[in-house]
Order: structure tokens, then sequence, then C-alpha cells
């Protein structure tokens, strides 16, 4: 498909009050093609979208668009020149129909001042027809699963006469079946010679979708080149600058067991759930999106209590009703949505990371002991290697990896027994993900039980002992992590679930 | 049948029907045409705060000054009118009220606008300001209305009469202003694209800024046209009531958002119909006006406005608790 250039970057600079953001990078799209931009956060991938839909504008350099040069580039002219963006968040309406979130933008684009039922109607009924997308148009968006949310910001793209897309981070909240359902659009839509700019640092999904690929980092072009010549240690490696080596665990775990469930179930949620975790052993549950997996680790951890079965800890039956008992059994509990659930990102980082244990550091008047706090805030960050310079900063001025390790060291200063980590490493770079798989490997050697939910294939053969798959609301298999490989493990998680 | 289930409103027009039967089950007074038509008269003026409450609402804001911006604008208007000896007509002192009333509402979404003052601060305080010019610099006190005001406040379109306890009630004029209103606000919300970006502002302000819609535009017209019907509405209650108490108006807040809560307008913005807002008036009217009825002493009715805010916010939050429950379900249900 890979025709004439459509739109190509030449030398493209940027900074921000004296931080180069971006330095010299170029970058060509053809016409039809699926191109990925990969780069960890920070690389300067967001910021090159932003130059290129004219968000920002680019100190030096050219945007030369079907042979045209746009000097001034602008939201408006992008949009005319056919640069949609989808963005992360879909920039939809919840409160407004379907109808609507299709036809308003175009409304506005030919100022109109009154609203024109029949004419949106048109224009909603033929943009979801493109993508052979059903869905009522009278439906609130906000009544839509994500998946669909995703497609009405699509057929709302494709309004314009586009003739490039650019998905950020498309995949992020969406199920497997989800996914391939999107890449299957995403296929017509290069069949039609749209180009697609598909922005991501899931190696799998750029593997799967894209022709070609560039990697940014520090802001800097790294590559640009074919998937088909790329393997994965590589493209690690243009990401990162460093190398890593693939770990594995292969380990005894001991017999002593820490805890035991039995035939746990919630009402529309899972049932029949039995298993048992061994001191210092990393147990994974493999579940898709909806599978039932947050609800269970919610449960563990008392934050929606089960409504059948039974916990022993240290064979001890125990009430998991509330956060406090969990806590009580020594257990801790990384959340999937760190920004939402975890983090209070207004407060400082060492705040975050001893918000859990303040008690220790509280004197007799119940007056806190700052000094202490930041000893301890500081030790933490040494030993996590939380990238900051400043520990008194907002915890939400870091990045996506660091924070993780924050809530990470929140748990491990209280002294736990049991972690629970839900989706440890989602939405998290290459380099920090790697990190924390140490890190996870390191606290289950000292003792520590670990249970990860997951769905990262290589994530659970880089830091887990065994393995359940879970489906359906139901623990359909087991695996010792070392006995198998990646292809049997995938065949597990994703055939059965299609099939049941 | 099934669609009409899932409008908040139905389900307020059935709470209407059902305090209504009770009422008059107890007093045996309530389906009597006078105390009909005296319910409509306190209507007016809280149904005409409630949609001018709800435009703020919807754009993802609120607009707490309203009972300043109209006390003052009509005791301003009145004064003025007064001090003509009586000329000028009630055309004019409609247009002087509205424009005022526009000019402080405007000032409340410059702020909350262009300068991103949040709105419930910005018009907490403009409240305050607008009252202490009122008191302070114009040392407000009660007043006579000119003459033609008199009149029109006397106009009814019909008197009824109850022969039992030989009162009388008249459906005053003002009930057209209602309608106008309506027909105008209704207008701009459903009808123009300045309405649905009242709308869009308040789903998400950002995708909204994305899409092309002049936020800031728009915020200042939302709290203009608030500021416009309050004026409105202040001169109205004074005319009325046939005498200008300025005072008269402030602590009416907690009804009027009491009001638009319970007609399904969320708090958090984005979502709200006119026809919500004048069914949640005419309930929390009707309830008020009952107490009075049934011989309750008065300082309960501040209490059971507070509770219909409480019941009106909670029905929205339960509400939003099983649909996400739903969301669940339907998700697990298209993985097995």
């Amino acid at each position: 498909m890979a025709g004439e250039a459509l739109i190509e970057l030449i030398d493209i600079s940027k900074s921000f009050g004296g931080v180069q953001a971006l330095k010299n990078v170029s970058l060509t799209i053809r016409k039809g093609e699926i191109h990925a931009l990969a780069g960890e956060n920070g690389s300067g991938k967001s910021t090159l979208i932003k130059v290129l839909c004219g968000v920002h504008r680019a100190d030096s350099g050219k945007i030369v668009i079907d042979g045209v040069e746009c000097r001034h580039m602008t939201p408006g002219l992008a949009i005319q020149m056919g640069i949609q963006v989808i963005y992360q968040d879909f920039s939809v309406f919840p409160n407004l129909t379907v109808r609507e979130n299709i036809a308003l933008n175009s409304e506005i684009m030919s100022r109109r001042k009154l609203v024109n039922r029949k004419r949106m109607q048109e224009i909603a009924g033929k943009a979801v027809a493109r993508i052979g997308f059903q869905v009522d148009l009278d439906e609130n968006v906000e009544n839509l699963c994500v998946a669909d949310k995703q497609l009405v910001a699509i057929s709302r793209a494709l309004l314009h006469n586009a003739k490039l897309i650019i998905m950020d981070e498309p995949t992020t909240a969406l199920t497997k079946k989800e996914v391939d359902k999107l890449f299957e659009i995403v296929r017509m839509l290069q069949e039609e010679g749209i180009a697609i700019l598909f922005v991501s640092h899931k190696t799998d999904e750029v593997f799967q979708i894209s022709s070609k690929y560039t990697v940014l980092r520090n802001g800097e072009k790294i590559i640009t080149g074919e998937v088909k010549d790329l393997n994965r240690d590589d493209f690690a490696f243009y990401m990162t600058g460093r190398k890593f080596e693939a770990q594995h665990l292969d380990r005894e775990i001991s017999s002593e067991v820490v805890m035991e469930v039995k035939d746990l179930g919630k009402r529309h949620a899972f049932s029949d759930i039995s298993f048992s975790l061994h001191r210092g052993e990393v147990l994974c549950i493999a579940g898709l999106l909806g599978s039932g997996r947050t609800e269970l680790a919610k449960a563990l951890f008392g934050l929606e209590p089960f409504d059948f079965g039974e916990v022993k800890i240290n064979q001890k039956a125990v009430r998991l009703k509330s956060i406090q008992d969990a806590m009580r059994e020594k257990m801790g509990y990384v959340p999937e949505d760190r920004l939402t659930e975890g983090l209070f990102l207004d407060q400082s980082i060492f705040l975050n990371e001893l918000v859990s244990n303040l008690p220790r550091h509280t004197g007799k008047l119940g007056i806190l002991d700052k000094k202490g706090m930041l000893e301890e805030g500081k030790k933490w960050i040494e030993e996590m290697a939380v990238n900051t310079r400043d520990m008194e900063r907002n915890v939400s001025t870091l990045s996506g990896g660091n924070q993780q390790k924050v809530i990470l060291a929140r748990w491990l200063a209280t002294n736990l027994n049991i972690l629970i980590l839900n989706g440890p490493t989602v939405g998290v770079d290459i380099g920090a993900k790697y990190d924390i798989h140490r890190l996870l490997r390191e606290l289950s050697e000292r003792g520590m039980s670990i249970i990860i939910i997951s769905d990262d294939i290589p994530e659970i053969f880089s830091c887990s002992d065994r393995v359940l798959i879970m489906k359906n609301g139901r623990l359909s298999g087991e695996f010792v992590t070392r006995e198998i490989d990646e292809p049997l493990l995938e065949q597990a998680m994703f055939r059965q679930g299609e099939a049941g | 049948m099934k669609k009409i289930l899932k409008y908040h409103e139905f389900y307020v027009f059935l709470t209407i029907l059902l305090v209504s039967v009770m009422i008059e089950a107890v007093s045996g007074q309530f389906y009597t045409a006078n105390n009909l038509v005296d319910n409509i008269r306190s209507f007016i003026p809280t149904a005409l705060f409630s949609i001018a409450l709800m435009f703020s609402l919807i754009s993802g804001g609120i607009d707490l000054s309203f009972p300043s911006v109209a006390a003052l604008s009509g005791y301003v208007v009145i004064t003025l009118q007064n001090s003509w000896g009586g000329e000028g007509s009630l055309l004019t002192g409609y247009l002087l009220v509205i424009l005022l009333g526009m000019c402080l509402g405007v000032l409340n979404g410059i702020l909350i606008g262009y300068f991103k003052f949040p709105p419930m601060i910005v018009t907490l305080a403009t409240g305050n300001v607008y009252l202490g010019i009122m008191q302070g610099v114009l040392r407000c006190h009660e007043i006579m209305l000119p003459k033609n005001l008199l009149d029109f406040g006397k106009k009814s379109l019909f008197v009824v009469s109850n022969q039992e306890l030989d009162i009388q009630a008249s459906m005053p004029v003002t009930i057209l202003l209602v309608g106008a209103v309506v027909l105008v606000s209704w207008f701009i919300l459903q009808r123009t694209m300045l309405g649905r970006g009242i709308f869009a502002v308040g789903g998400d302000i950002q995708s909204a800024a994305r899409a092309g819609f002049r936020v800031v535009g728009i915020q200042i017209f939302v709290y203009g046209f608030a500021g416009a019907v309050a004026g409105l509405t202040g001169y109205t209650r004074y005319i009325m009531n046939l005498y200008c108490v300025p005072t008269s108006l402030i602590g009416i807040e907690n009804d009027v958002i009491a009001c638009t809560v319970l007609g399904g307008v969320r708090m958090t913005g984005g979502v709200g119909t006119i026809k919500g807002a004048l069914l949640g008036t005419l309930l929390l009217t009707i309830v008020k006006n009952s107490l009075l009825l049934l011989n309750v002493p008065s300082y309960w009715q501040t209490m059971v406005s507070a509770i219909f805010i409480i019941l009106g916010t909670g029905i929205t939050a339960v509400q939003m608790i099983v649909s996400r429950k739903k969301n669940t379900i339907n998700r697990l249900g298209e993985q097995a």
C-alpha cells in the first residue's frame, strides 16, 4: 500500500522553558500506512503529535502535507488538511447522544447557529455506517462501553475527509476481543488509503498492527524502519537504551501455606475460587479484562467483600470485610488505576510513600515527626530507585512507572506478609517495568507472598512461580510457570476464553 | 412506554400526584380551585429562578448570586421609576431590569470563564458584594411601587372563589412571563448550537474546546442569561407582592437548588431539562404550601426543602450506582 509521502515532518525542534522536548525529529508518513510511534514517557511522543495537529508551534523545522509546506499549523488547519487525533480519553461528551457526539463537531466547523436534527441524523448515520458500527444514535454516550466510545470517536474523526488518523494509546482500556475488532477497523481504513499513526508503547501491538515504526527517546528520533526487520529485544533497547536479559524464576517454593482461599464467590462477579498461596511465592492470576479478576482482587483485600466461601491466613479463618481487616492481616493492595484509586496526586512523594504508616511517625501528642518521615521517605526513594530530585514535590509530577514504585514503597513500609497487585505494570514504560519485576522477585526472595493479577504474558513469565487462569468468573487452569511456554499459556488464556 | 420509565421527570410527576392525593386525603382542601391557583402563584418566582440556576448547573458551574442579583436589580429599577415620579412604562422597567441583571451576571461569567475562578466561590462572593451595594451604598429600605406597576401586579387572568370558605384567589398575569422564559430557554437549549454548547461544556470542558466550541463565550452567556432571568424575577416578585421589600429574596437559593436537584438537574453538570426543573419546582411548592394548609409551623418548611435536596441528590446517586452495576454485569455477560 505504501505510496507517496502524505506527511513529512522535517527537523522539528521544540522546547518548553529551556527543556528541549524535541530535537531535530523527522518523520515521514505515507498514504495508507500504519506507522507505530513508540517511546517511553517523556520521550516526546505527545509533543510531536501536538506539533503535528497544531496545538504546539514548532520552534524550527517544517511540516509538509501533500507536498505543501504548512508554515503556521493550527488545530483548524490540521483538520482541514485531513489530520485527526483520537485522544486517549476519546474527547467525547458523556451526557450527549451518539448522534450529537458525532455530528456536533462538523456542525460547528460549518458555523451553524441552529440545531438541525435531520441533518445531524444523516451525518451521524453515514459516519457509523462507514465502519459498520451498530449503535443506537439516541443513546447517551455515558451508557456505552469503552470500546463503543472509541468507535464513536473514530466515526467522528472520519467525517472530515481524514487522510491521517493519529491514535494516542488506543488500546489502554480495551479487552482482547475489542482490540482485535479495533485492529480490523484500522486495517479497513488502511485499505481505503487512510494513514494511521499508532502511538503506543505496547510491544505486542506494534508488532501486530503496524508496518513501519519510529522510536523516540529523550526527544530524539532513534530509528525508523520496517516492522518486519525488527525483533523484540532490539525494540526494547531502542526505547530505553538499556539491554534487558530475560528473567525467569526457577526455584523451589516452601511448602508453608500462608493463605488459603476456599470456594470464594461473589454475585455477578466470580464463583468457586479455591487456591493456596505459599510463603515467598509469586502467584499470578491470569485473566482478561472482564473475567472477574479485579473483583476477586478487591474481594481478597476487603474492598468489595465476597459473598460466599472463606479465606484462611496462617491456617486461621479470617474476616475480610474491610480494608482495615485486610491490613490487620498484613496484606497490601496495589490497585489497577493508581491515579484514581491509589495516589494522593496533589500530595508530596514522601507523604504518598508513608501515608499507610503514619502511626509509626506520630509522637505523644499525635503530632507528626516530619524529620523522621523525611528520612524514611529518602530511604525508600533510594531503595526503589524512584527517579526524582525532590521528594517534597507532588507525586503527580512523576511518570507512571515511578508512581507505581511510590505505591509499592508505601506498602513495603508497612511490613507486609501478602501483597496483591492488580495490573502492576499497566501503562508503565519498559524500563520501569523491568525495575518493578526485579523488585517483586527480590521481595519474594525475602519471604513475602505476592499475588499478581495480569494479562501480560511476558510479565507472567518474568516474575511468577505459578499461574492460575481465570475466565468468566472461574478458575479454569493451573500451571507451574517454568514448566510451560508462552504459546501454551496464551492458548489457555485466549482460546478457551472464546469457546467458553 | 418503556422509555417513559427511564425518565426522571416521570417519577417526579408520579411523586407530585402521590403527594397531592395524600394532602387531599388529610385536609380535603388540596383539589380546590383557590388552593391550586395559590400554589401556582408561589410557583412563579421559584420556577423562574430554577430555570436561571439550571443554565449554570448544566454548564458545569453554579450561580448562587441570583437572589442578590434579583433583589438589587429589582430595587434599583423600582427606585428609578419612583424617582421619575411614576413615569416610565412597565416595558421600560422590564427592559432595564433585564439589562441590569445581565450586566451583573456577565461579571460573574467573566470571572468564571475568562479568569477561571471556581463558580461557587465567585458567585457566593459577588452575591454578597451586590447585597452590600444594595444595603450599604444604596441604603435600601422598603418602598412603594409606582401606580402602573401596582396595577399590573393586581391584574389577573381569572379569579376563582371557594364558596365554602368564602375566599378568592386570582391567577396572576405574570404566569405568562414564566411561559415566555420557558419558551426562550427551551429554544436556546434545544434548538441552537449555543445551547448544545452549554451541554457540551458541562459534559467535558476540554472536549468542548477541542471540538471548536468557544468555551469562554458560552460561560459568559450562561451567567449573563442567568443574571437577566434573575433580574426579571426579582422585579416580578416585587410587583406580585405589591410592595418592594428588598431583602425578602435573600435565602431563597436553598429552595431553588432543591427544586432543580429534584427535577433531575445534575449538580456535576451536563444534564438537566426544563420540564424537570419545572416539575421539581412544582413538587417543592406544593409540599411547602401544603405544610401551611396543614397548619405545620413555617420553620419546618426550611427543613423540608433541605430534606428534599438530600432526597433529590440521593436518588441520582443511587441511579448512578445501579447503572454502573448493570454495566459490569453486561460486560461479564459479553465475555461468557
